[in-house]
């Protein structure tokens, strides 16, 4: 593997990391925590600024054309800054640009490629629902029936980022209630201000500035030529999603364990006891390296994710390793980092809990630690456990 | 029109300086295009955008390493770039010499710099090259106006404000407060690759100043309480430490 960066990619990495010094400070960063559900819409033009919202989408649509890598780059700068906010700009290109790159027809490229490079369109997707998210096949009750030249969407849909700000929901819905469940969903292109749609934002303990919300369709009527794919193979569809998905909340997870072990070693060099910094007892250089080797760890095999995905191999399975990893090292960072910072991490002085609120969120989203190794186990030919 | 920019390559300005064998050592400090450079690149690229320019040139004379500057200007949006390779212990005569002979070849009708670099602060170099090439320069501006040959330069003064007509070419250098510099975008970034950047040798110059010796400020002493003082007493206290310890510069 070749993790040594080219120059485009290192000035890539250099212009999003000298952003996130100078945009992201922690002054801002706390002040959307205590303040937003989602970043503000002239944090979101200099992003778009920056050409992030372009950089997987294909030139001739208006994106870089660039692969991957070069877009975890730049993400992994924006998640150590701040998850949320790398979460938040993670939506559109994960849930609008990567979808309908590859799935869309000539006209829904046409109509929504060039505004998503552009960061003129919000995306989020629609797939969990009330009654799960890891079974999710067994929960889906939200039905698209065909009426005419429309579908008629009935059904809720539960622990979706970024709704509440979102111009498009990438909707997956039961289109053939007879078929076998893996056969019989569909993907849709569904405008967000539709009649019949109500948003409401969920209280969250972590997260703050990328909010979650729940969302209810009552009689939504949606053109039948915002089916994006093909009917009843939406399932199939949506996996070419989740798993680019999973190597995007594998880096947000890095990204907080980063955030935690910066603010916990800076801590252990400045804060003192027994006449010398906390830094130079063992027990606390150990928890430093403990985290360490995971976050080392974590990005080596997130990077390794990201070169199979742009050279078109399967990684589902590492991307699934990856989320695992990624996120022990996110709770290793931040239960030893609270751990470094003593009594004043539990105050709301120090950022510290920001991070601890920050990473249980992604222990379980988009899939639970548990339910990831099921599927690793799987792919050894062992039977399906659940 | 043809805009020339000149960068240097420095020392990120949050970089921890060391000494080491009495020189400044380079050993894992981040480098970047001098901030005030910067500005004058987004100013040459504002004068395209406004279609006041054809083609804005970079131009920095040291290391391999400055290729970096360059690449970054280009991102930004500059056309091509040129590096005049030169030993980093180049000093400011040196430097201009090298970058005059290739504004000599290159003709342009302005030529931007900031107007100091961040890391030695010597705030030359512009000054320089108009002295050699004969050429009119204006200082510390922040805005510049063109029309009709000429360039109308404004720039902060003593308790006012200072406009300069000039004749073109000129070389001008500017204050940071002039614009706000963008960040490259991904686009531009991947643009750059297929901008032209040539390499040519330092033109040859023997500097003219010597370094002796290098050493860093010393390290800030403790300061002093003054307690249980009345208002007065305390002031009185505090001028005279001022004065006498301290040894405070009053001008």
């Amino acid at each position: 593997m070749d993790f040594m960066l080219t120059e485009e990619q290192k000035l890539l990495r250099d212009t999003f990391r000298e952003f996130c010094r100078k945009e992201l400070t922690r002054e801002y960063v706390r002040w959307l925590d205590e303040n937003c559900d989602f970043p503000p819409e002239d944090l979101i033009r200099k992003i778009a600024d920056l050409g992030f919202f372009g950089i997987t989408l294909p030139q001739e649509y208006g994106g870089a054309g660039a692969g991957m890598f070069d877009f975890c780059l730049a993400a992994e700068e924006l998640a150590t800054a701040s998850v949320a906010v790398a979460i938040a700009v993670g939506l559109t290109p994960a849930f609008g640009g990567r979808p309908i790159s590859e799935l869309g027809t000539e006209e829904q490229k046409r109509e929504h490629l060039p505004k998503i490079a552009e960061g003129k369109e919000k995306w989020c997707m629609a797939l969990t629902e009330p009654a799960g998210g890891t079974d999710i096949l067994g929960a889906i009750a939200t039905t698209a029936e065909r009426d005419g030249d429309e579908y008629v969407i009935n059904g809720s849909k539960m622990f979706i980022s970024g709704a509440h700000v979102a111009d498009y929901i990438l909707l997956v819905a039961i289109t053939d209630k007879e078929a076998d469940r893996k056969k019989g969903l569909s993907v849709f292109i569904v405008d967000a201000h539709s009649p019949g749609i109500t948003i409401n934002l969920v209280e969250k303990i972590g997260i703050h500035a990328c909010g979650t919300t729940e969302i209810f369709f009552d009689e939504v009527r949606v053109p039948a030529n915002n089916l994006l794919g093909t009917e009843n193979m939406g399932w199939y569809h949506i996996l070419g999603v989740l798993n680019p998905e999973r190597i995007g909340t594998s880096m947000l997870s890095l990204g907080i364990a980063k955030a935690a072990f910066n603010d916990a070693l800076q801590y252990a060099k400045e804060r003192r006891a027994f006449g010398k910094p906390i830094g130079q007892f063992q027990i606390i250089q150990h928890y430093l390296a403990d985290i360490a080797i995971e976050i080392e760890n974590a990005r080596n095999l997130i990077y390794k994710c990201v070169m199979l995905c742009d050279a078109g191999e399967r990684y589902d399975v590492e991307a699934t390793m990856a989320k695992i990893v990624a996120c022990r090292a996110s709770e290793k960072a931040a239960l030893y980092g609270m751990e470094i910072f003593g009594g004043y991490g539990f105050t709301m002085e120090y950022d510290i809990q920001r991070h601890f609120r920050d990473y249980k969120q992604m222990m379980f989203s988009p899939i639970s630690d548990e339910m990831s190794k099921n599927y690793i186990a799987q792919s050894f030919g062992l039977p399906k456990s659940y | 029109m043809k805009v020339l920019v000149c960068v240097k390559q420095t020392f990120d300005t949050e970089a921890k300086i060391e000494l080491k064998d009495g020189k400044i050592s380079d050993a894992g400090i981040n480098l970047i295009m001098n901030p005030y450079d910067e500005v004058a690149v987004e100013g040459g690229i504002q004068l395209k955008e406004k279609k006041l320019a054809d083609e804005v040139v970079v131009v920095s004379a040291g290391s391999d390493k400055a290729m970096d500057a360059i690449r970054t200007a280009l991102a930004m949006g500059a056309d091509r770039g040129i590096l005049v390779k030169q030993d980093t212990a180049a000093d400011e005569y040196a430097r201009a010499v090298a970058l005059a002979a290739v504004m000599k070849e290159e003709n342009p009708d302005i030529i931007l710099a900031g107007h100091v670099a961040a890391d030695d602060g010597s705030s030359q170099v512009p000054t320089r090259i108009a002295e050699i090439l004969g050429l009119p320069h204006v200082n510390v501006i922040t805005n510049l106006e063109l029309a009709d040959g000429k360039a109308v330069c404004t720039s902060e003064a003593d308790g006012g404000t200072l406009v300069t007509e000039v004749s073109l070419p000129a070389v001008i250098s500017c204050q940071v407060s002039w614009n706000e510099p963008r960040y490259p975008s991904m686009k531009g970034i991947m643009q750059a690759k297929k901008k032209p950047v040539a390499t040519v040798d330092a033109a040859a110059a023997d500097n003219k100043v010597a370094i002796l010796e290098y050493s860093l400020p010393p390290a800030k002493s403790a300061g002093i309480k003054i307690e249980d003082a009345e208002p007065a007493e305390a002031a009185a206290k505090l001028a005279d430490w001022m004065k006498n310890t301290v040894k405070v510069e009053v001008k």
